[in-house]
């Protein structure tokens, strides 16, 4: 919810800024900040004395059903773009 | 492909660094990610909103764009309950509770540690409750480290149906950025879609 009323706001302050030349940067500097994430969220994970014990011991079936999931979820995705892409071009 | 290399390789770096104790827990900030991702909603937003097409993007929202959080279900439990077949180790219905987490770890293992306590006792329960959370956060990271790499090889919904419900959080940034403006709306939706069915899916299968 948080982040949904942040999310809000900044639209709001984009469009008040958006003759701000210098707001083109944005681009590049939100890719540093994805990638600045990332690098937290991993230390985060494998600092934590708890969760690594845990994927030791369920590392493998954790990983296959998270990859079942994504795949399946990306699979029926790719099919729904199918569909759409296929409409739109008749 | 840059972006996704270089992507994996700061979470791996971070993992690293983490287990090997070069730097202390408590080097960082403990709310260190939670700000750099409101920098990175900011900054999002911000794009967004001097983008100049925020009337198009709204118009976007349609009835159509609910049917791409039930095929992330649908995909979902289907290829969950292939992987439970053969990896064997917990019912079926155990692994479908897990995978209908979609990426909400916090719920789904609270969830199914709860519910499933009575059944099969809390010292088990409890280990179903911790795969469940493992489960949704590698579902979570697969989504932020590989989401550009999926748009590119599978189309631009991809990246949305492999976050699941953090669609509408946590990776909203990384989706907007590896697959356009347009996507925004039917992230959002998604999630929230995600969001309402990931309780009643956990409990039913919980439940069996």
């Amino acid at each position: 919810m948080r982040i949904l009323l942040l999310l809000a706001i900044s639209i709001g302050a984009g469009v008040l800024l958006k003759n701000v030349r210098h707001l083109r940067y944005l681009h590049h500097t939100s890719t540093w900040t994805v990638w600045l994430l990332l690098l937290a969220f991993g230390f985060t994970l494998g600092s934590n004395e708890a969760i690594v014990r845990d994927f030791l011991h369920f590392g493998l079936t954790a990983f296959a059903v998270a990859f079942a999931g994504v795949a399946g979820s990306v699979l029926a995705a790719w099919g729904v773009r199918m569909v759409i892409d296929k409409k739109r071009t008749k | 492909m840059k972006d996704s290399l270089m992507a994996l390789g700061m979470f791996l770096m971070g993992i690293l660094v983490g287990v090997s104790g070069w730097l202390p827990v408590d080097a960082l900030p403990a709310d260190l990610t939670e700000w750099l991702l409101y920098a990175l909603v900011v900054q999002i937003g911000v794009e967004l909103g001097a983008g100049g097409n925020l009337r198009r993007i709204a118009g976007s929202f349609s009835l159509r764009t609910l049917v791409l959080p039930l095929a992330t279900i649908t995909g979902t439990l289907a290829f969950t309950a292939v992987a439970g077949m053969v990896l064997g180790g917990w019912s079926l219905a155990d692994y479908m509770a897990v995978g209908s987490g979609m990426g909400y770890y916090s719920l789904s293992s609270v969830l199914i540690i709860d519910m499933k306590s009575d059944a099969m006792g809390v010292s088990t329960a409890t280990q179903l409750g911790v795969l469940a959370v493992m489960v949704n956060i590698i579902r979570e990271m697969t989504a932020l480290v590989c989401g550009p790499w999926l748009a590119r090889v599978f189309g631009r919904y991809a990246p949305t149906a492999a976050a699941g419900v953090t669609s509408m959080d946590v990776t909203l940034p990384m989706i907007v950025r590896s697959t356009g403006q347009e996507m925004f709306p039917i992230a959002l939706m998604h999630g929230m879609v995600l969001e309402v069915s990931v309780p009643l899916l956990v409990t039913l299968f919980a439940g069996l």
